[in-house]
């Protein structure tokens, strides 16, 4: 009896599971958009996605689709009407802001990126120095969708950039204290370059720093693998100015507050060990002194720059080292609008300690 | 074979052949009281005590063991049938305590739901954003038709499996997470309240919901007095665990994006690649359904146990009535905020029921032992 | 299993008419009955005054013994006077099996396993019963032939019960190594025999096989195998409850743990139980080589069960609803592959197993020369000319071929069935649901293993219920230093197989 009748119960199961399939998306009959850019417009957004056409092995054809709306939020349902295959965004790896339309603020564009719980959160996110569509149609040539992404990618391993990506960039956009930054693009020779860092106040784009300034914030935020810097020889009997390589093969921050009331102050400790192969030819390698000169000029320009830096930092009232966060870090109440207040005059001593640990092959 | 006992007889009597052994209860314990909630809490947690909020958990943690501590007291007070449903009848007479035993069944029932649902609308989310939800639930629900109905038995190896697999899902996650963290966000320790740290371990007890499975499980464990320590070792690794979650999710989110993130676990797992698979979130919901599975089957094994020995109602049919009933009402309640306002209206339930039920409990069987002699 | 019982009864009970009438209560019908059938034979042999009637199955008996053992040695006294009664045979006829009996059963039996009965024409109701049975037609060679090994004995069971016992014998060289013999099979009657170590195997594993075999009604066992479904826990379950071998390093293995071993005559398998899961994956071989490498290829089967079970519904789930988790890196290949591809993945997928289906069929089947042939004409031809086509994408036929291959790994053929069979439901659940429907499939299977017992002992043990010491010869061969205990589980009578010395091995420092 009780076998028959749930029998009977698993057919009508059966049945229904005919007609209850999920939601399909057949990986050849949906449109991946790899990256998107966003653009002021005159009354909305210009969003234009980079979609690839895998027709032949190897060989992808990039295609361009732009619509323009009120917002960034209806762009994915107008999108669609001008393909034949549904869009999706699951593999979406880059986000490319235009110069206004960074300027006039990204909160929106990037809540509804996190919002889609398709979307991974290690995308990447840029700036460009003019429409973003204009920088999009470069790489079209190179029929590699993931292009700007992996451009970044690459540069945080072996560059001077930073690690970010759209967690991080949440990290410090909702982190009390802190400001994020993006990557900065711009065109060369027709060719799409990466030329630094663009830092922000808030979601707006407050202003870019270059490639140098890049590495010292790689510095000052983690272990700089890989990042380099030409700097210039501080000797007693010198003429002109000689300039040598530095390549970073591991450093170390510690921040320390010394005092956290109005005016505050914080201590910046950098341990670097750097690798030096390519010097003025009156230098030599080997010897012990010069190296110690050559560690001597490493400090004291990295030193000056950071200060520089941080200046330029307080300047425009940006935090990307989130200086503010760490006295937060040291308060039991802290808050952001007062600290705002005081963060022009907050003191920071720099103290940069490099060593020179290998020097290439052949002195 | 439901429950073990024949189909004719109804006793209360186990034999030896379905009981346990007494470490088998860390299985049970573990997969009832962690649920969908490890996904989630972190950010309902902090609500009060901000990024102070890991002293909640461990105070929560040590409330339970108190709790574990009273419960095997109360269990262990009385001589024969060594479940809940008989010290009701003892204390509170015949009527009065079928009352609370019915809605101590309700609650198993309610419990298993809310599991279901708060899974359901993962995958929905997640994966199926506009999927007929009816036909999966019902294959779903068959399943643990299928796990209850093989007794005491099933239901542990279920939750053996279910162990397994979220350990393997779990210890990644603690190792690819490490170069996200900023141990900064830690600090300072402590810049919240005492009442606002109390509050938030009262949401953090919502987690822990599933501990009182024990009062059923406990006459199906051989020598159920040496289950104890197994008990509070469970509970140790349980609060190791939410302790763990938590402070890596504070090290990897900042309080105000915590705040932003409905998913933070997920989130986390999310932010590594493998090789053959990138975002691991989809794995981790999948391997959690296993987990979802053993703890809905718990509480429906718990509840039918409730039925059978207060109402002599055979095991087989109240399991019916209830999955039925489970169908039904995911099938019509649909949005989001209803699940919350009953997930709501349900973890306060459970805090009354641990904090005070469980408590007041011990106390009439302690008093009734003073004047009366063991009963 | 109870219900297998009850219809055996039923039909039990059904056919107790029609054995009634089969069964002669009187020698001489029985002698008539059988003379209907043309290989009876008797013969007539006058000694001394007697006359003395010999009648056997030709076909059941050596007739060169029968000449050369019983009709010359009586010939050549044929004149003797001394014969006067039956008894005198055992002396005269140099073969030691000879039983006196007027008994028609053990008559009936004995002649239909080969004895000749030998009667004188005025002792009524009292024969001898000349064992005489022929071994011809069994194989000779006794290499194991599906169940190989590279390193370690090849020496497997063959179709007669007394060779395979004397096989086992031979290696277990103890008294306590208890053989029970039972008929089973209403019309073949087989010898069945339980083996077992008296003092190692639990008694209540013993008796209930042995309840479980006399309850067995059925005509004819063909092969152990049968047995093995006759005495299974719950027949509704594609796994093997009973691991079938016919290597003999095994079956001994298995005695030596304290598991009951079973064997019917006729058959060159042996089954042995109660086993866990985790039996199926053993391989004899994992002893025969060092425990590093044993545990290595252990875990690697292991992996590869997984891997077949799951790698087609993974690539259904995943084409099918979630391109997210694709790597980008292989977004590419994936979309490239199936671009010209006209059915969805699942249709994909079944084609290509249901081709590997058909040549497995195939080539077990064919002969071996021309089994290879089909296996390359099918794997090679068929499978480039499929992609081609453009019916399927070739990074599935890879998946598909890997899968198949991996399923080979197991080294008990039925599990490498079950798990052929259990790729089905998964492909079906992950194209309706995806992950989540591979899981709820999983979910299944989990809670299927969960609840399955052989011989009344969990299968997952020691898995669940978890049983910690024993998890050391599971997932790992441990080192035989470790091993010396049998798995508690079986509840065997004594646990230490044997006790190894401390091993003192200086890997110092130069010794220090």
């Amino acid at each position: 009896m009780m076998e028959l009748r749930s029998r009977t119960f698993l057919i009508i199961v059966l049945c229904m599971l005919l007609t209850a399939c999920g939601d399909k998306n057949i990986v050849n009959s949906i449109k991946f958009v790899q990256t998107i850019g966003y653009d002021a417009a005159q009354n909305g957004v210009a969003s234009s996605a980079v979609i690839a056409n895998y027709e032949e092995q190897g060989k992808a054809k990039l295609e361009f689709y732009v619509t323009e709306s009120k917002s960034v939020y209806d762009s994915m349902p107008k999108l669609n009407m001008k393909l034949d295959f549904p869009i999706e965004y699951g593999q979406l790896r880059m986000a490319l802001f235009g110069d206004s339309f960074a300027r006039r603020g990204i909160t929106t564009a990037i809540e509804s990126l996190i919002r889609d719980p398709k979307i991974s959160s290690r995308m990447h996110l840029g700036v460009a120095d003019r429409a973003a569509l204009e920088l999009l149609n470069i790489p079209e040539n190179r029929r590699d969708p993931y292009f700007l992404s992996d451009m970044i990618e690459q540069n945080m391993k072996y560059g001077n950039l930073p690690r970010m990506n759209l967690h991080l960039t949440f990290f410090n956009f909702y982190g009390d204290g802190r400001d994020f930054f993006l990557p900065h693009f711009t065109v060369e020779r027709d060719e799409i370059k990466l030329d630094g860092i663009a830092l922000f106040k808030g979601d707006k784009f407050k202003t870019k720093i270059g490639i140098r300034d890049s590495f010292l914030l790689k510095l000052l935020l983690e272990d700089s693998k890989n990042g380099s810097v030409m700097v210039p020889m501080t000797g007693a009997n010198q003429t002109r100015e000689e300039y040598f390589l530095m390549n970073s093969i591991g450093s170390k921050p510690t921040y320390k507050v010394i005092r956290t009331a109005s005016p505050a102050s914080v201590a910046i400790h950098v341990k670097l060990n750097a690798q030096v192969k390519d010097v003025p030819q009156w230098i030599d390698l080997t010897s012990e002194d010069q190296l110690a000169l050559l560690e001597k000029s490493i400090e004291v320009y990295c030193e000056s720059e950071i200060q520089k830096f941080i200046s330029l930092c307080k300047r425009n009232n940006v935090d990307p080292l989130g200086l503010g966060d760490l006295i937060r870090s040291r308060l039991k109440v802290w808050n952001s609008q007062e600290f705002e207040e005081q963060y022009k005059s907050l003191a920071t001593t720099v103290r940069v300690n490099a060593r020179i640990i290998r020097i290439g092959a052949g002195g | 074979m439901l429950f073990g006992e024949g189909d004719k007889s109804l006793s209360n009597e186990i034999s030896d052949k379905y009981t346990i052994s007494p470490h088998l209860i860390v299985f049970p314990l573990y997969v009832s009281m962690v649920g969908v909630g490890i996904l989630t809490y972190e950010r309902r947690v902090i609500e009060h005590a901000g990024y102070n909020a890991w002293i909640s958990v461990m105070i929560t943690g040590i409330s339970m063991h108190f709790l574990i501590w009273m419960l095997y007291k109360i269990l262990s007070s009385i001589d024969d049938s060594r479940d809940i449903v008989t010290i009701n009848h003892k204390l509170f007479g015949k009527f009065f305590g079928n009352l609370i035993n019915f809605a101590i069944v309700l609650y198993f029932v309610f419990g298993a739901f809310i599991k279901f649902k708060v899974y359901m609308e993962m995958i929905q989310v997640w994966f199926f954003p506009s999927m007929n939800f009816l036909p999966v639930s019902i294959v779903i629900l068959l399943l643990v038709y299928y796990a209850v109905s093989g007794g005491i038995r099933s239901v542990t190896g279920i939750a053996v499996w279910a162990t397994i697999i979220s350990c393997v899902s779990i210890i990644p996650q603690v190792l690819l997470t490490f170069p996200f963290l900023y141990p900064m966000n830690l600090l300072p320790l402590l810049n919240h309240s005492a009442s606002d740290i109390l509050l938030s371990s009262k949401d953090m007890a919502f987690e822990y919901l599933g501990v009182e499975t024990l009062l059923f499980l406990y006459p199906f464990v051989r020598t159920p007095e040496k289950s104890q320590k197994w008990a509070h070792l469970i509970m140790i690794l349980v609060t190791l665990l939410y302790l763990m979650i938590l402070i890596l999710a504070f090290m990897f989110f900042t309080e105000e994006q915590l705040r932003h993130t409905i998913w933070p676990t997920l989130n986390m797992i999310g932010i590594f690649e493998v090789p053959l698979l990138q975002r691991l979130e989809y794995l981790a919901i999948s391997l959690w359904f296993i987990k979802i599975i053993a703890g809905i089957s718990i509480f429906i094994w718990a509840a039918c146990r409730g039925m059978k020995i207060a109402f002599h109602l055979r095991p087989r049919i109240s399991l019916i009535v209830f999955l039925t009933a489970i169908t039904a009402l995911s099938h019509f309640i649909i949005d989001h905020r209803t699940v919350e306002r009953v997930s709501e209206i349900y973890s306060n339930v459970g805090l009354y029921f641990l904090y005070a039920y469980i408590p007041f409990v011990f106390l009439c069987v302690m008093i009734r032992r003073k004047l009366t002699g063991p009963i | 299993m109870v219900k297998n019982t009850f219809t055996y009864n039923a039909i039990r009970g059904n056919d107790m008419a029609d054995n009634q009438k089969t069964e002669p209560r009187d020698i001489a019908q029985f002698l008539k009955q059988l003379k209907q059938s043309s290989d009876f034979k008797t013969i007539q042999l006058s000694i001394g005054d007697k006359q003395l009637s010999i009648s056997y199955f030709k076909t059941l008996i050596d007739e060169k013994l029968l000449q050369s053992h019983v009709i010359l040695p009586l010939q050549e006294r044929a004149l003797d006077l001394d014969f006067r009664q039956l008894e005198d045979l055992k002396t005269w006829i140099p073969i030691e099996d000879i039983e006196m009996t007027g008994q028609v059963e053990s008559i009936q039996a004995k002649l239909l396993k080969g004895c000749a009965i030998a009667a004188l024409d005025k002792e009524v109701c009292k024969y001898a019963l000349i064992q005489l049975a022929s071994i011809e037609g069994l194989r000779k060679n006794n290499d194991t032939e599906n169940e190989f090994s590279v390193v370690g004995p090849k020496v497997g069971f063959v179709e007669s019960i007394d060779t395979n016992i004397g096989l086992l014998r031979a290696q277990i060289n103890i008294p306590t190594l208890v053989v029970k013999e039972i008929l089973v099979g209403r019309t073949s009657k087989t010898r069945v025999a339980i083996i077992y170590i008296d003092g190692v195997t639990n008694k209540q594993n013993v008796q209930t096989v042995q309840q479980r075999m006399e309850q067995i009604d059925y005509d004819v066992i063909f092969d152990t195998s049968q047995l093995d479904q006759f005495i299974s826990d719950n027949s509704l379950t594609p796994f093997p409850l009973f691991l079938s071998t016919e290597r003999r390093d095994r079956v001994v293995y298995a005695l030596i743990t304290g598991q009951v071993a079973v064997v019917s005559d006729g058959s060159p398998y042996f089954i042995t139980g109660p086993s866990t899961l985790f039996d199926f994956f053993l391989s004899p071989e994992d002893y025969y080589l060092p425990w590093i490498l044993g545990s290595f290829f252990r875990m690697i089967r292991i992996f590869g069960v997984i891997f077949s079970l799951f790698a087609t519904s993974m690539y259904i789930a995943i084409t099918t609803f979630h391109y997210e988790v694709i790597p980008r890196d292989l977004l590419e290949p994936l979309i490239f592959s199936r671009r010209n591809v006209p059915f969805p993945p699942l249709l994909e997928v079944l084609f290509l197993e249901i081709t590997i289906e058909f040549l497995r069929e195939a080539g077990a089947r064919l002969p071996t020369k021309i089994g290879q042939t089909l296996g390359i004409v099918g794997g090679i031809v068929i499978g480039q000319a499929t992609v081609l086509a453009g019916l399927t994408s070739n990074i599935l036929v890879i998946i598909v071929a890997f899968s198949a291959l991996a399923s080979f790994a197991t080294p008990i053929y039925k599990m490498s069935n079950a798990i052929r069979f259990l790729r089905f439901p998964m492909i079906f659940a992950s194209s309706i649901w995806g992950a989540l429907g591979l899981f709820i499939g999983i979910g299944f299977l989990l809670v299927h293993l969960t609840r399955l017992t052989s011989l009344g002992m969990p299968y997952l043990v020691p898995i669940h219920p978890l049983r910690v010491r024993d998890l050391k010869d599971s997932f790992i061969r441990p080192s035989y230093q470790f091993s010396n205990k049998r798995p508690s589980y079986l509840r065997p009578e004594s646990s230490v197989k044997y006790k190894p010395g401390k091993v003192k091995r200086k890997n110092d420092l130069d010794r220090e």
